[in-house]
């Protein structure tokens, strides 16, 4: 053993000793918070939401996110729709495809993924950024701090609109900020309301005619929804011929992609449905869905079918257009309004005249218009819905067991999980 | 107490030599004959082993076990002789020789040797001893040139020093937590090093469980200690070397599919002497945040004073696939104009057309060691290079690192030891990426008949040739630099500084060449040319001080007094790049690519922690130990400051070697011990977070990132431990039992945030609490103990329950379509739908289908069945068994059998087999009416893979030949042995072995990550044969 004195002074010294560092380096934490700082050079923390100087960027990151959730929305409704189906062996798009959507599968909140689709997020981060944008111009945001107030706020209104348009067009119920579960058309008179606030914050101060333009169709869109058709007709023949308002898209990153050229064309995860392959109008081919067959899709079971609409990642989306309006004149007032609304869009595609007076012919072919002109811009399942027309059914082609029964999509997981509400 | 105790400690645990240690020449040989008598100097060896033959290692056999090389010389003035371990028969240095009644001591060499001038008398005892051995008594006659004197290990070794956060370490008798100590080059000896440390450590220290596989090259499975220690975090254990806190990454590497890299295996084991595995929060209080999940703490070599060593180890072996054909599924489909049934082996045609997909890997290492010193420099210097192959012709690992340890001993009162590794690492992974889908295993294991002849011979996604086109890389360096000052101003007094720092730059890349066919070629988009690059630097830095003052403050009471303060910062550093379509073959930058974009991010964490410590000793045989933590961490909410560990531990050594012991016990230790640790939450966790992000028109925006939580406080750990350590039968057998019950308070919670507030899934908060309870036994036992033959068995055997307690007011919380936390069920339990029945009907549709109802009756089965719980997804039950055995003195043969179970996993492989693609027979067949229920009534495909996931394996098989001295000296080396070696030899047991009549290709697969109960398409652990020669000059 060892020489160690038994010595009680050395014990209390010890302990003296002992305890003057802790009460120092104690003293030391608390007051050297400085040893404990950290850099955060790349996320930007919420507060400095609150300088009214970013208006601007609020707005341009609200349409981004609407523009992102819409690139989803295009070819994943599309697969419940019959427009597209998977080409590949990634599970990831099999429940929408063989319309098994239940809350846990499917919808993978983001509309950024490699693989798969997010929208009831995206479409909320898009609502939720830009009524936060309005909120914020009704409230402790002065006039004179946002230039071009009336252009942002109006922008704003618009694309809150569509958001809402499409969770009330595809999904089953509608839930905002976890509140209780709204019926499909509750979220569509919202849409419409924040479309006539657009309107009239634009009509009142004579600018930003590409919104104005947006939020009619938008409006014409909703109130077809429903059923409100004199009012519809009213906001469709407002719009000018040739108005287009797109979703910007481009090749950088996967949320500013076009999801139909990547799923479609570069990454080979889904076809063009057959269904849409060869369309002809009088034995003429319609140049409105140019499909074409590619070899060795990811999945030989199946032919790859490709579309021609989105050439590249940066092709934009048509979120407004006037073909749209015409489109929903012609259902609404039906009759020779409606063939002439068919014929001029034929003229204006190299197709021959359609022509018939029967009622339900012409709706059907107002329908197939629809089908055709408006394929791949996020129609298809509404119609569908609205139509209430067949979906895909019976043996899944290249799959196991038989199509199963979504309609419109179910609230996600990630909502049914943590809402309360419901 | 004694802090310096007389009996010298092993040179591992950094305590300078003292005593008249004596040098011999290297060239005198001692060694036994049959008969048991010595033979003396090697002067004259040379003449008699000119009359040996040298006919390779039967000779060596002969030679060693039964040649008679009688041959004395008489130096009556001196006595000489050599100390070995008992069971190994291998030399023991820094022994104590102390000549009975007397002064005169001195201490082995590094080959076991000892040497005593001109001894009185004629018959004298030896007291010998040394920590970790008993003490032995040896009478001898003075003049003696022979002496042999074998130590047996003590059963339980009080006296050995373990790392415990204190300056200096405690005794073991002391520390009231079992600390599992891992001799690394004991194990070096009997298993194929290729694997790398986390391997090693699998099944060898109780409450380290390992999971996934690791067949490809250069990734590893992951390691958790006593099971899942949090909600959301990384259950990872934290890593030191010498002191020094290490990345402790188990998710590094390129993003490729299935098997990520884990930083612990950057260590190279030739460098370990040992490891010790601190587990649970009663444990490992000192070390703070972050330590709730253990800790492992790595001792470097350190060179032995009074002697030039050199090591040199040869290592030469292969891998390969056993019996690929029959492992790889053979898949079934109907020809479509017949109907007829069709099957396919595709690896079986492939063989048999010689184009193997799998090859034999070359596996090889080579390390050199030097030591030296006086017993106030001592210095160990080493270098290392490991090429490892895989099965596949484009994976292999190459590890090149040198490594310094110095440990200067100025004075009796102050140390310094000095290290530094630099280690390079560069790997080709087997599996190239998720994307575009260039991984070998996927592309064999779903493919049908019809697909024989399609572009590819029928690998679903690429063939071996255009995946081996496809390269992910990780180079790797690191440097880990490390101070230690230890200085004893006062007899009393001990104060120790730890400075260190551990750099790691990795470089991964993962790149798709641009195939001449473009996207009609096998990757799609990605046959365009494709380069992903990140640049990862992860830096941490680590400042320890601790002072221990220890005194007696009466002849029964001694106290030990500790406090220190640790400083821990670590920052991310992250760059990369990404680069798409080349405009032509060859080139393989980004940016020769047309599109590219790059990314950075910082990420930054400071942890500072002080503790106290007061330790009251009684007699040496009991301990009472308090100690209290405060930490603050960058990472805590805004509205939190301070956390507090409290930790309480005792122990009591009623009986123990050399005093009384009670029956067939000779020695105990009764322990007991109650303590705190945390895990802090994520880096930006608590924050309110927007994510910048191109938006409209590419121009810049930010979109919602995090919710973030200002009151986010640390997990907070709480462990009871209760057990003993008893050493049986004269020290023949030890039983080591813990049982463990740890609380996880204040659990974060991924508390999901409902979407339709537009902020994606989570917020942080602290409303989880959950407990990991179980045990832990070790029993080893010496069966038989001759002096040519001796033979022992181990067994350890570790359990854990894992149970939510509360989430708060959420009841659940789902992860995933198949995982979920729920209160009263394991965390991130698998829960999925269960067909118990169903029957098909005169016309083959399924009916009369049954599910388990939630409740656990029955409901018919719909596409709406339940999830019911299937079982946790971390084993509940793991162990070794291993058996060394010892003959004819110069042989040693090692057998190590691990198993693992109590869990499910979703087999992938299995379930899309059966459903997605309905490949497998009863899928094309549809003869089992469950399998018809599942994929046709049920719907979600995962369903069908849920299985049993426990299994054993015959892991190692060693044959260690040591080269008797006499043939080892004629290379001018002092010792040496041959060993051959086994690894992944068989499956000896399967929880589940089929799923509808298909079985996965390695009963090993699993993943990795806690939170995902899903596995597929991996490569199989290869078998691997190994030869391994160490020579010591």
């Amino acid at each position: 053993m060892g020489t160690i004195r038994h010595d009680h002074r050395a014990a209390r010294r010890n302990v003296r000793l002992a305890l003057a560092p802790v009460a120092l380096l104690c003293g030391a934490l608390a007051a050297c918070d400085g040893f404990l700082e950290v850099d955060l050079p790349t996320r930007v923390r919420g507060e400095t939401l609150d300088d009214p100087a970013l208006a601007a960027v609020i707005l341009n990151s609200a349409i981004g996110d609407f523009e992102c959730a819409l690139s989803n929305y295009v070819p994943a409704t599309g697969m419940i729709a019959g427009e597209f189906r998977h080409s590949t062996g990634w599970s990831t798009f099999f429940p929408w495809d063989y319309r098994r959507m239940l809350p846990t599968q499917g919808d993978t909140g983001s509309c950024a993924g490699l693989r798969g689709y997010g929208l009831y997020l995206p479409l909320h981060t898009a609502r939720v950024q830009a009524q936060d944008l309005l909120q914020r111009l009704d409230g402790e945001w002065k006039d004179m701090q946002v230039p071009e107030r009336t252009t942002i706020e109006a922008t704003a209104a618009a694309y809150a609109g569509y958001s809402l348009t499409l969770l009330g067009e595809g999904f089953c119920q509608v839930t905002l900020d976890g509140g209780p579960a709204m019926q499909p058309a509750e979220a569509l008179a919202m849409a419409e309301t924040l479309f006539t606030r657009a309107i009239d914050t634009v009509v009142g101060d004579g600018v930003a005619a590409d919104i104005l333009n947006m939020a009619r169709v938008g409006r014409a869109r909703v109130r077809l929804n429903l059923g409100k058709g004199a009012e519809a007709v009213a906001d469709a023949r407002e719009v000018p011929e040739g108005f287009v308002q797109y979703a910007t898209r481009s090749a950088t990153v996967h949320s500013r992609q076009n999801y139909v050229f990547k799923d479609n064309v570069a990454s080979r995860y889904i076809t063009v449905d057959p269904a849409y392959r060869d369309l002809r109008f009088d034995g003429v081919p319609d140049p409105r869905v140019m499909v074409m067959l590619e070899s060795g899709g990811a999945d030989d079971g199946s032919d790859l079918l490709q579309q021609d609409k989105y050439s590249s990642y940066s092709a934009p989306i048509p979120v407004a257009r006037w073909e749209e309006a015409q489109l929903i004149i012609a259902e609404i007032e039906g009759g020779a309004v409606a063939v002439d609304i068919i014929n001029e869009l034929h003229a204006r595609a190299g197709l021959p005249p359609f022509s018939s007076t029967d009622p339900a012919a012409i709706h059907e072919q107002v329908i197939e218009e629809r089908r055709r002109e408006l394929f791949a811009e996020g129609h298809r399942l509404n119609d569908m819905l609205r139509l209430g027309l067949p979906f895909k059914a019976g043996p899944i082609p290249n799959g196991t067991g038989n199509y199963g029964s979504t309609t419109c999509m179910p609230l996600p997981q990630g909502e049914v999980g943590p809402n309360p509400n419901l | 107490m004694d802090q310096f105790p007389t009996v010298p400690r092993s040179p591992a645990i950094g305590q300078p030599h003292s005593g008249q240690a004596k040098v011999f020449a290297a060239d005198l040989g001692m060694r036994r004959s049959s008969g048991g008598v010595w033979t003396g100097l090697g002067i004259r060896r040379s003449n008699l082993t000119k009359l040996v033959p040298v006919l390779g290692a039967v000779a060596l056999v002969i030679g060693s076990g039964v040649g008679v090389l009688a041959h004395a010389q008489e130096v009556p003035e001196t006595t000489r002789g050599v100390v070995v371990d008992a069971m190994t028969q291998e030399p023991l240095s820094g022994v104590l020789v102390a000549v009975a009644g007397t002064e005169i001591r001195t201490i082995t060499d590094p080959r076991g040797r000892f040497t005593f001038e001109r001894l009185a008398g004629m018959g004298i005892t030896f007291e010998v001893s040394r920590v970790g051995y008993r003490r032995h008594s040896e009478s001898v006659s003075v003049g003696d040139q022979n002496i042999r004197i074998a130590l047996r290990q003590t059963a339980i070794d009080l006296d050995a020093v373990v790392v415990t956060g204190t300056a200096g370490g405690t005794q073991a008798r002391a520390v009231g937590n079992p600390v599992t100590r891992v001799n690394m080059p004991d194990i070096l000896e009997t298993t194929v090093a290729g694997g790398g440390v986390v391997q090693l450590l699998s099944s060898r220290v109780p409450g380290l469980s390992s999971i996934g596989p690791a067949g490809n090259v250069g990734t590893a499975s992951t390691i958790r200690i006593r099971g899942i220690s949090s909600l959301t975090l990384s259950s990872g254990p934290l890593i030191y070397v010498d002191g020094v806190r290490i990345d402790n990454d188990q998710f590094a590497g390129p993003n490729i599919r299935w098997g990520r890299v884990n930083r612990l295996n950057d260590i190279n084991p030739e460098d370990i002497e040992s490891i010790e595995v601190v587990k649970g929060p009663a444990a490992a209080t000192l070390y703070g945040t972050e330590a709730s999940s253990g800790v492992i703490q790595i001792i470097t070599k350190s060179g032995a004073a009074n002697a030039t060593r050199y090591d040199l180890t040869v290592r030469q072996g292969a891998a390969w696939h056993v019996n690929p054909a029959k492992r790889w599924p053979t898949n079934y489909d109907r020809d479509p104009d017949t109907g007829e049934l069709r099957e396919f082996n595709l690896i079986a045609e492939e063989i048999a057309a010689g184009r193997s997909p799998f090859r034999t890997g070359h596996q090889q290492g080579y390390a050199l060691s030097m030591q030296d010193g006086s017993a106030a420099f001592r210095y160990h210097l080493s270098g290392q290079f490991d090429r490892n192959e895989g099965i596949v012709e484009w994976n292999w690992q190459n590890r090149r690192s040198v490594q310094a340890r110095l440990d200067v001993t100025p004075n009796e009162s102050l140390s310094l030891t000095a290290g530094l590794s630099v280690l390079q690492t560069d790997a080709r992974f087997a599996s190239a990426s998720g994307l575009g889908s260039a991984h070998l295993p996927a592309s064999i294991i779903w493919t049908p008949p019809a697909r024989r002849t399609a572009l590819g011979r029928g690998y679903f996604y690429a063939p071996p040739e255009a995946i081996a086109e496809v390269e992910a890389i990780e180079d790797f360096d690191r440097f880990i630099g490390r101070l230690t000052i230890t200085h004893r101003p006062l007899d009393w007094l001990r104060h120790r500084l730890t400075v260190g720092r551990d750099i790691g730059n990795a470089r991964n890349s993962i790149t798709f060449p641009r195939h001449p066919t473009g996207s009609s070629h096998f990757f799609g988009v990605h046959s365009l040319g494709r380069k992903e690059l990140q640049s990862r630097r992860v830096i941490l830095s680590t400042v320890d001080y601790v002072a221990t003052s220890v005194l007696n403050l009466n002849s029964n009471l001694s106290s030990e007094t500790s406090f220190g303060a640790q400083y821990h910062p670590k920052a991310t550093e992250i760059s990369g790049a990404l680069g798409l379509e080349f405009p032509v073959p060859g080139r393989s930058t980004v940016t020769a690519a047309a599109r590219t974009t790059a990314s950075e991010d910082f990420i930054e964490n400071k942890t500072l922690g002080v503790f106290v410590q007061e330790q009251i000793g009684w007699n040496d045989r009991a301990f009472l130990t308090a100690a209290l933590r405060a930490d603050d961490n960058s990472a805590f909410g805004r509205d939190f400051s301070f956390v507090f560990y409290p930790k309480l531990a005792a122990t009591w050594v009623p009986y123990e070697e050399g005093h009384r012991g009670f029956g067939a016990v000779n020695a105990v230790k009764l322990r007991a011990a109650w303590g705190r640790a945390g895990q802090q939450p994520d880096v930006f966790a608590a924050e309110r977070l927007y994510n910048p992000i191109p938006a409209h028109r590419d121009d810049p925006g930010l979109t919602p990132a995090a919710v973030g939580n200002p009151n986010l406080k640390p997990e907070v750990g709480e462990e009871l431990e209760l057990g003993f350590d008893a050493a049986l039968f004269d020290d023949r057998a030890t039983v080591s039992f813990t049982y463990y019950n740890q609380r996880t308070r204040d659990a974060i919670v991924q508390s999901p945030v409902a979407q339709s507030t537009g902020f994606p899934g989570v917020r942080f908060e602290n409303i989880g609490e959950f407990l990991n309870r179980g045990i832990e036994l070790v029993v080893d036992g010496v069966l038989i103990d001759q002096p040519s033959f001796n033979l022992s068995l181990g067994l350890n055997l570790s359990t854990n329950h894992n149970e939510i307690l509360s989430l708060g007011e959420f009841d659940e919380i789902t992860l995933s379509a198949t995982q979920k936390h729920k209160v009263g069920y394991p965390v991130a339990g698998l829960w999925a739908p269960r067909v118990l029945s169903a029957e098909f009907d005169e016309d083959g549709q399924v009916v009369n289908a049954l599910c388990e109802a939630a409740d656990g009756g029955t409901v018919p089965c719909t596409a709406d069945a339940p999830g019911v719980f299937r079982g946790a997804v971390r084993p509940r039950w793991h162990g070794g068994m291993q058996m060394t055995t010892r003959f004819l003195q110069n042989w040693r043969l090692h057998a190590l059998v691990d198993f693992t179970g109590g869990h499910k996993m979703i087999s992938g492989d299995l379930a899309a087999g059966h459903s997605a693609f309905g490949v497998s027979r009863a899928a094309v067949e549809r003869t089992d009416p469950v399998l018809a229920a599942y994929n046709e009534i049920i719907g979600f495909w995962q369903n069908v893979g849920v299985k049993d996931a426990g299994f054993a394996k015959l892991r190692d098989v060693a044959l260690t030949y040591t080269i008797p001295s006499w043939l080892v000296d004629r290379f001018g080396a002092s010792r040496g042995s041959i060993g051959v070696a086994a690894q992944n030899v068989a499956t000896v047991w399967q929880a589940q072995k089929q799923l509808f009549g298909r079985s996965d290709v390695d009963a090993e697969y699993a993943s990795p990550d806690d939170f995902s109960a899903y596995h597929q398409t991996s490569l199989p652990n290869p078998t691997s044969f190994m030869v391994t020669l160490r020579l010591t000059f």
